[in-house]
Formats: C-alpha cells, sequence, structure tokens
C-alpha cells in the first residue's frame, strides 16, 4: 500500500467534492446553460476522477510508501514569523516591522550572534524599503 | 531597403543608445525582482516618456520589455523564484544546475538563449509581420480555447514521475483560477464574500507562493542547524560549448518559432510559449528523462522562447492594434501618447516605422547581451551567502513584491496560504509545475470554451468544423499521445525519475 498515494488521492477527492458543490451554487444565467458554475464544475469531476484513481492505485500499489513526515519543528517557526509578518504589517512602519521578522527569522533559523543579527535585520529592511519606495515607486508605510 | 537603413541612423544616436541601454538595466533588475514585471516597469516608465521624441521613447520603452523578460531567469535560476511567470518554465533546469554548482553557466546560456530568440524574433518582425497578423485574424474562440489546451498538453510532459498527479495539480490549478468574477457574466464566483477575492487569486501572489515559498519551507526543513548551509558554495563561469550550442541548434529553433508564433496570438505571452517550447525540446529529446535534472537544453528552450515572444508581440500590436501580452498592451498606450494609433493604416503611413523598431530590438538585445554575460560571474555570489540569512530575506522580497502589484495586503496573505500548501501537496508528490501551468491557462481556456459553446448553441463540434482549431487539437491530442506512449515504453522513467527536492 502506498500510503502517500492513498492520503494524497484522498484530498484530491475531498477538493473535488467541495468544488463540484460550490459549482453547483452558482446561479446560473437564463440566457444560456453555460453558466459560471458549469466549467468549475466540469473540472472538479476530472479532478475527482483524477483523486479516485491515484488512491485506488495507492491502494494496489505493492511497494509501502509512508505518509510522508513534516518536521514541524523547523517548517514552523518560518511560518509563523511569515503570519506574524502579515499581521503586524498594516500596523507598524514597514522598516521596523521588516527588521523584526528578519530578526526573528534568522534566529530561529539558528543565527546568534547579536551583531550579524542586528545588521542584517536593520540594513536589510532599509535597503528592501529604499529600493523599492525610491527607486520603484511602491508605497510602503 | 532604404526604410531598413533610414531607421538603423534613426536609432544609432548617442541619446537612443543611452535611454535603450538604461532600458535594458532596468528591465532586468524588475525582471529579476519577485513581484515585479517587466509589464509593470513599462506601465511605471511610460509617463517619463510624454516629453521624448519616438525613437528614444521607444529605445527606452522596448529596452525595458527585452530586459525584463530575461531578467527573471535570474532569480529562477539561482533561488527557484521567477521574477515574472515567463521564466517559471526556467526553474525546472535552471535551478537544479545552480545547484549542481553550475549557476554562472545556467546564467549565461539564459542571457545568450534570450539574446538569440530575442533578435530572431526582430527578424520575424520585421519580414513577416503582415503575413503572420493575417493568420492570427481569423482566430476565434475556438481556436484560442485550443490553443489553450494544446498548452495544457504540457503539464503531461512536465509532470515528473506520476502524470496523473500533474494533470490532478493543473486541474487544480485551473480551479483555482476560477475564483473571482465569473468571466462572461460578471458575476462573483466562490469569493466566500471576500473582498480581496473578487478579481480572483492574482497571479504574482500565486506564482511567488507556489514556487517560492514553497521552496523556502521545503529548505527551512532541510537545514539543519549549526552546518554550512549555503544553497551552493561553488560555482562555475564556463560558457556553454560550441558542442552545447550544435546539440540544442534545434531546440533553439523550435524554441524561436514557438515564441514568436505565440507572440504574435493575442492574449498570449511569454509564460506559455516557455513551456510549450519546453515540453517540444522534452518530447523530441533523445535524452528526455534528464530534463528536470538541471541540463543545458532545458534552459534553453525555455529561454530562447519567452524572449522570442517580442518581436512577435509587437507584430498584431502595429498592424491590428491588439496586442500580443501585457507589455504590448502597456505599450500601445505608449504609441498612442506619441499620437500615433496602431492599426492596419499605421506602417502604411509610416513605412521606417517598423524597421526602427526592429534596430531597436536589435540593440536592446544586444545590451542585455554584454550585460548578462558579464553579471553571470557576479549573481551567483548572492548563493554563497549562507541559507539561515538568504532565507529570511527572499520572503521579505515576496512578501513586499506581491504587495506591490496592487499594493494589497490581501495579497500577502496569500502568498503565505499559496505557499503553504504548495509546501504539503510537493511533500505528496504533487509538483508547483502543473499547478502553475494549470493557474495561467485557466483564465485563457475557460471564457473561449464558454464563449465557443454559447455562440454554437451549446454543439461541441465548433471545435473540429474550423480547420484553424481542429489542426491545433490535432496537434494536440498527438503530442499526448507522443507523451503517453513515452512514458508507457519507458522514455521517460516513470517514477524512477526524481521529483523536485522537496518531495
Amino acid at each position: 500500500m502506498n500510503d502517500r498515494d492513498i492520503v494524497g488521492g484522498l484530498a484530491v477527492l475531498v477538493i473535488s467534492v467541495v468544488g463540484l458543490v460550490a459549482s453547483m451554487r452558482v446561479p446560473s444565467e437564463t440566457t444560456t446553460q453555460f453558466g459560471g458554475g458549469f466549467y468549475p464544475g466540469f473540472l472538479s469531476v476530472c479532478l475527482g476522477v483524477c483523486g479516485l484513481i491515484i488512491l485506488v492505485e495507492g491502494v494496489l500499489k505493492r511497494e509501502k510508501v509512508p505518509v510522508p513526515k513534516f518536521e514541524w519543528g523547523k517548517v514552523l517557526p518560518v511560518l509563523g514569523s511569515l503570519v506574524l509578518y502579515c499581521l503586524l504589517f498594516p500596523i507598524l512602519d514597514f522598516r521596523i516591522v521588516t527588521a523584526i521578522f528578519l530578526a526573528i527569522c534568522m534566529f530561529a533559523f539558528g543565527v546568534r550572534r547579536p551583531l550579524q543579527l542586528m545588521a542584517v535585520a536593520i540594513g536589510g529592511s532599509l535597503v528592501v524599503f529604499y529600493v523599492f519606495t525610491l527607486g520603484f515607486n511602491v508605497v510602503l508605510n | 531597403m532604404v526604410n531598413v537603413l533610414t531607421g538603423l541612423g534613426a536609432v544609432v544616436t548617442p541619446s537612443a543608445l543611452l535611454w535603450n541601454l538604461i532600458g535594458v538595466v532596468i528591465g532586468i533588475v524588475f525582471g529579476a525582482l519577485p513581484g515585479l514585471t517587466a509589464t509593470q516597469a513599462v506601465a511605471i516608465f511610460t509617463p517619463l516618456t510624454f516629453v521624448m521624441p519616438f525613437t528614444i521613447s521607444m529605445s527606452f520603452l522596448l529596452g525595458i520589455y527585452c530586459g525584463g523578460y530575461y531578467g527573471g531567469a535570474i532569480t529562477a535560476i539561482l533561488l527557484r523564484t521567477p521574477g515574472a511567470p515567463g521564466n517559471a518554465a526556467t526553474c525546472m533546469d535552471g535551478y537544479p544546475m545552480a545547484q549542481k554548482g553550475q549557476a554562472g553557466k545556467a546564467l549565461a546560456i539564459a542571457v545568450m538563449a534570450s539574446w538569440l530568440g530575442g533578435e530572431l524574433s526582430a527578424l520575424a518582425l520585421m519580414v513577416g509581420a503582415p503575413a503572420l497578423s493575417l493568420i492570427a485574424l481569423r482566430f476565434g474562440p475556438p481556436e484560442y480555447f485550443a490553443i489553450g489546451l494544446l498548452g495544457l498538453v504540457c503539464v503531461a510532459g512536465i509532470s515528473e514521475g506520476n502524470i496523473l498527479k500533474g494533470v490532478a495539480g493543473g486541474l487544480a490549478g485551473m480551479l483555482l483560477a476560477t475564483i473571482g468574477m465569473d468571466p462572461i457574466s460578471g458575476r462573483p464566483r466562490f469569493t466566500l464574500g471576500i473582498q480581496g477575492l473578487m478579481a480572483g487569486v492574482a497571479l504574482i501572489p500565486a506564482l511567488v507562493g507556489l514556487f517560492a515559498i514553497t521552496e523556502v519551507l521545503a529548505k527551512a526543513e532541510q537545514m539543519e542547524l549549526g552546518k554550512k548551509d549555503q544553497l551552493i558554495t561553488e560555482y562555475d563561469i564556463a560558457l556553454p560549448t560550441k558542442r552545447e550550442w550544435w546539440e540544442s541548434r534545434w531546440t533553439l529553433l523550435k524554441g524561436t518559432i514557438i515564441g514568436v508564433i505565440v507572440g504574435v496570438l493575442p492574449g498570449t505571452g511569454p509564460t506559455i510559449a516557455s513551456w510549450m517550447s519546453y515540453q517540444e525540446a522534452k518530447r523530441s529529446s533523445k535524452h528526455p528523462e534528464l530534463f528536470g535534472t538541471g541540463i543545458t537544453e532545458g534552459v534553453m528552450a525555455t529561454e530562447v522562447a519567452n524572449n522570442a515572444v517580442t518581436g512577435g508581440a509587437l507584430i498584431p500590436l502595429l498592424t491590428l492594434g491588439v496586442p500580443g501580452d501585457s507589455v504590448t498592451a502597456v505599450l500601445l498606450g505608449s504609441l498612442m501618447i506619441q499620437g500615433l494609433t496602431p492599426g492596419p493604416l499605421l506602417i502604411r503611413n509610416n513605412p521606417a516605422l517598423v524597421s526602427q523598431l526592429f534596430w531597436i530590438l536589435i540593440i536592446a538585445n544586444a545590451f542585455m547581451l554584454a550585460i548578462g554575460l558579464g553579471a553571470a560571474r557576479a549573481f551567483p555570489q548572492i548563493l554563497r551567502i549562507p541559507m539561515r540569512i538568504l532565507l529570511p530575506i527572499i520572503c521579505v522580497l515576496c512578501i513586499v513584491g506581491s504587495y506591490a502589484v496592487n499594493n494589497s495586503l490581501f495579497d500577502v496573505w496569500m502568498v503565505v496560504l499559496i505557499g503553504f500548501v504548495g509546501f504539503v501537496a510537493s511533500k505528496f508528490g504533487f509538483q508547483v509545475a502543473p499547478i502553475v501551468l494549470g493557474f495561467i491557462l485557466g483564465p485563457i481556456i475557460e471564457p473561449n470554451f464558454r464563449r465557443a459553446l454559447i455562440t454554437s448553441g451549446g454543439s461541441p463540434l465548433v471545435f473540429v468544423t474550423r480547420p484553424f482549431s481542429l489542426g491545433i487539437l490535432i496537434l494536440a491530442g498527438l503530442l499526448l499521445a507522443f507523451i503517453l506512449y513515452r512514458q508507457r515504453s519507458g522514455g521517460v522513467a516513470g517514477e524512477a525519475v526524481k521529483e523536485p527536492d522537496m518531495a
């Protein structure tokens, strides 16, 4: 059994069912049968067929492939600091929030030298800020 | 002939050459930064051209155009983060080349192939403009649907390991592209009442999320704290050999032809051209199993095609007033600023115009080659920065670049969300490239598919009763059959082919 494909196939099936249900709820125009839900519904059915085949192939396969393991201890700090960055982005000054993000993210990756942390965080945020605002006319608060 | 020489004389002036060079540099910088594209660069700098004469303004803007289409290859090769959608296919072999210590060579190949594609497409603009535009004039929804379908067949071609997972990824990408406004009725669809989804999932955040954030998370997972963690520790600066060029001559020629033809078709662009060229190179290769592992031919195929779009896309713009891609859509405005109205009468009334644009493109591509080759030694230094410092900086560039597209915080959230989904999907063997291709082709396929069916009263025969549409569909069918046949017969080593390093 290929557990990786079984779980993957199931996930695809779930997405296709959600897509199909959502497509059926799209109000159709009265002038044509090919309304807004027709095409995504068609895609969802095709996706469902793919998911089903991946699932069945996974069950029938002889080679044993386990469900992939996630190193959450390494991934979550990056993901968490990205989410924090997005949350603080509209609240704080861009330079401050970017410096905070860079410092947290680098610390999570194992940078421990204070001088390096500060130099990259502050220098990086300033360079990005001025390149985008002065060079490319992007408005960053 | 007189017009050709007159055009040359007009564009070889110190100021025109200087502005052309400035344009190329700006284009490369914009192209290389994820989230900023050649289209944005041309749009930002178009107002500056108000005060410029025609030749100088076009030298500047076409310089940006050419540089921008190449610039995206730099980050695609070094960071697996395409600076622009047209360079997404370059990640397939460019990034693995960089991983093998061949970053300098990959960059040199990219710029040389881009130069070749750009120069040949300028020639195509000069020679084939009227004929090609006449063919494009006959295209309607069935033909555009067929072209989209042909592009989708590329999904099967680029799906290493498991075609079914690639197709599922492509379909998921197409489904993702249906979020937002219904292209026919204009009604919101799958928006869940969220204002930010009304215009759909923007392309740049989706691309940055799927390619860059997915890769950042994968790299973070692989990283061993305290160990040497440079993305690459060594790189060569060798140029490709004459033999490599000679062996890739057909790939380069076909890539150029694909780029020019796709460029001519309105509403397409370098993204489709580069994927189609990559697929064709892989299909016709004696060693298709090596594609995706970091081979020169893969980089040549994509880069020659996306820059070959430049000349091709100008053909319908000048002869029909219809832009071939997003940059030429902005250029349309730039021409009108100069008091020129693109359309069938433009060339007749301004016979030297095409030759001027031809020479501007020739010169811009030459500048691009010189800058690109010079910089091929410098750019890989980026990868000598330790990963624990580089990855956070990439994240910041992704976030700011995605924000810059629409000044939308919603887009930034989409980058993180899509990046995380892409990371999880890749762990289960679903590659991100087919998802991206489906996402790009979806908006071309859906409206044309539905329009064709609506105009034919629901009869699917509309797709096979028009000669161009039928021809393209037959081509797509043959291509798909060939890919499936080759996979079954072991030409593509099925599961044996390594999936990307994050899988």
